[in-house]
């Protein structure tokens, strides 16, 4: 049997040095606009009980939720989900404020069973929600944020996929059918399964200009003009319109702010979360196959903590974008400046030195000389990526390196002057 | 221009597919079915196909190494892939099947063993009935379950029925039609649209001249 305590489990990762310096940027990057937009950050327990995710409706799938006993036998579980706990904060704060805006970096955990990659059952998501307004301009925001968060972090190369929860919702409402076909059908227009679809829809017993609405879903996507021209001939109530006019005029405003390079439209886009109620988007970036940002409108989850605030936010993956960028971009040279060498009666001296090019911010260690020849330190210096060594000797500073001459300086200003020329 | 790459199950689906690619006007030089070659690239549209085990398609094409896959229904029915299932190929059509080797009286009173290479298929099929199962995972041969007695049934591809005749087996109820299905990678469908899109109605069109896939015309982008 192989011994777990070698093995990390499956879908957690250790993340080391540059990978998580790099992670660490980015999320420094991505909170620092968010603050710039006047988010505040929040945080939530990693551990919630279980009825706060199972309670609410059409959340995420509780056999996914990993699960925790406390003493007195209540089941807790790991938060699957960071929207639902802000939305709590939202709800609870007794201020007088109209609108709360907020951001949260923050881990998420969740049992998901195909493809045990490292962090795929735990991830960083970081992300904002933005609570009591519910015009577009809000969605606007909120959008415009999540492109300029992808840009930041330097993508080019970006596709915004926007769709309306709700323009089906409210076809589906009007046609009425029962609600197992009506999952089934809102599975196959969501992986565009146009054969299947037709077959299903051949079953049902359904006026055809319905099922010929159905059928075009699957291919509401793609170019926005193109897109809304489509949808315009399917309207069959007020309801629909006035969706598909709020989606239009959305798309308006990103056109004007200069974004409309990045928007498409797909109107059979239906999220697996189905707290979702208006428009909502999930951004891409070349060369990874899942996407990177995931958000939406949501108006009536906090309604289920008793105060009715319509809300708009998106989560980006973290860990998504750095796989995404692995190929090219490199993770930051995680090196050392300088390895100051000293004797033991130099104690302060070494350290004296260390310090001073501390507060210049330098990377600096310090060590103690075992031998002479400082075989084993030169040994060192290329794995840990060391830049200088430098030996502190009676009254000089020694820099020794691989095979050549050693220089030697009288003091500090002087070595820092002929390094730091280089 | 980015490569699109097209993963493909090796064997019978492998050449109709690449059949089909050579009447859209794509041709793979150095194709053939004795390579050992896994890659195969055609410069001019960009497009690249990879060689792989049927269950591996969809998750090349699911991760993104791939941008679109060309895989049986069994497989993607045996293992659910969050993948864009664009359109009905409309060859490689075989169909699921129970079978065993007299009439065995499927009713819910009694356990019934089921050896099969798809054991989510058969559980499925069988829970739906109402009948408890025992499934019995084989890697191959799954017809000789039966005839050792390590089974009551078996759930598993039938083509053309020969090897089960062959084997005294006979069909006793079908699960359902399999036919060769084009996935495409959410994030490629919405990255590379254009070209994906192009692709996919150039094959369209040449499966409804050939009448063949009749259904594949409901594809519309």
């Amino acid at each position: 049997m192989m011994n777990r305590a070698y093995h990390v489990p499956e879908g957690a990762a250790n993340l080391q040095a540059n990978e998580l310096e790099l992670k660490e940027k980015k999320i420094y990057v991505i909170n620092e606009l968010f603050k710039r937009y006047g988010y505040q950050p929040v945080q939530t327990p990693t551990f919630e009980y279980y009825d706060l995710f199972s309670d609410i409706e059409g959340t995420i799938d509780v056999d996914k939720m990993i699960k925790l006993i406390d003493h007195e036998g209540k089941i807790l579980v790991l938060r699957p989900d960071a929207t639902i706990p802000i939305a709590r904060i939202a709800a609870q704060n007794n201020g007088n404020q109209s609108y709360y805006k907020f951001s949260y970096t923050t881990k998420v955990f969740r049992m998901n069973e195909s493809f045990q990659s490292p962090q795929s059952r735990e991830f960083t998501q970081a992300g904002v929600e933005f609570f009591g307004r519910k015009g577009l301009e809000a969605d606007l925001e909120v959008i415009t944020l999540a492109v300029q968060s992808l840009e930041k972090t330097g993508f080019e190369q970006i596709t915004l996929d926007m769709g309306q929860a709700k323009f089906f919702k409210e076809f589906m409402n009007h046609i009425d059918i029962p609600g197992q076909a009506s999952i089934e059908i809102q599975k196959l227009i969501e992986n565009k399964n146009f054969f299947e679809l037709e077959q299903k829809l051949e079953q049902l017993n359904m006026e055809s200009r319905f099922k010929d609405i159905i059928l075009t879903f699957p291919t509401l996507y793609g170019q926005p003009e193109k897109v809304f021209a489509k949808a315009e001939n399917l309207l069959v109530n007020k309801q629909m319109e006035l969706e598909l006019d709020k989606l239009k005029h959305l798309y308006k405003m990103l056109s004007e702010l200069g974004y409309q390079k990045y928007v498409s439209i797909d109107l059979g886009l239906i999220n697996h979360l189905n707290y979702y109620t208006g428009i909502i988007f999930q951004g891409y970036v070349q060369g990874y196959g899942k996407p990177v940002v995931v958000g939406g409108r949501y108006d009536h989850l906090s309604r289920q903590f008793g105060r009715d605030l319509p809300a708009t936010g998106f989560g980006i993956y973290i860990d998504a974008l750095l796989d995404a960028q692995r190929s090219f971009q490199k993770a930051p040279d995680h090196g050392t400046d300088f390895l100051i060498l000293h004797h033991e009666e130099h104690l302060k001296d070494g350290m004296g030195i260390a310090n001073q090019l501390r507060e210049q911010g330098f990377v600096v260690e310090t060590d103690l000389i075992r031998q002479e020849s400082y075989e084993e330190n030169l040994k060192e210096m290329k794995v840990k990526n060391i830049h200088y060594i430098v030996v502190l000797q009676e009254d000089q500073l020694v820099i020794v390196q691989q095979g050549q001459e050693k220089k030697v300086y009288q003091d500090l200003d002087s070595l820092k002057r002929d390094v730091l020329r280089k | 221009m980015e490569y699109i790459n097209i993963a493909l199950a090796k064997g019978r689906l492998a050449r109709e597919t690449i059949d089909l690619l050579s009447e859209v006007g794509i041709q793979f030089n150095g194709w053939s079915e004795k390579s050992r070659k896994l890659i195969f690239e055609e410069a001019e549209h960009k497009l690249k196909i990879v060689l792989v085990k049927a269950n591996d398609v969809p998750t090349y094409v699911e991760k993104g190494a791939a941008d679109v896959g060309i895989v049986g229904k069994d497989t993607l029915l045996e293992k659910a892939a969050d993948v864009y299932e664009i359109m009905d190929l409309g060859f490689g059509k075989c169909k699921f099947a129970v079978a065993g080797l007299n009439q065995v009286h499927l009713a819910s009173y009694h356990k019934l063993t089921v050896a099969t290479k798809y054991p989510n298929v058969a559980k499925d099929h069988f829970y739906k009935k109402g009948i408890a199962v025992d499934t019995i995972y084989l890697n191959g041969s799954v017809e000789l379950a039966p005839l050792m007695g390590l089974s009551d049934v078996i759930v598993d591809i039938v083509e053309t029925g020969r090897t089960l005749k062959e084997n005294g087996l006979k069909v006793i109820e079908d699960i359902t039609d399999i036919s060769a299905k084009l996935i495409v990678n959410k994030a490629s469908f919405k990255t590379k649209s254009e070209r994906i899109h192009q692709l996919v109605n150039d094959m369209r069109n040449v499966l409804a001249a050939k009448g063949e896939g009749e259904r594949a015309g409901t594809y519309q982008s």
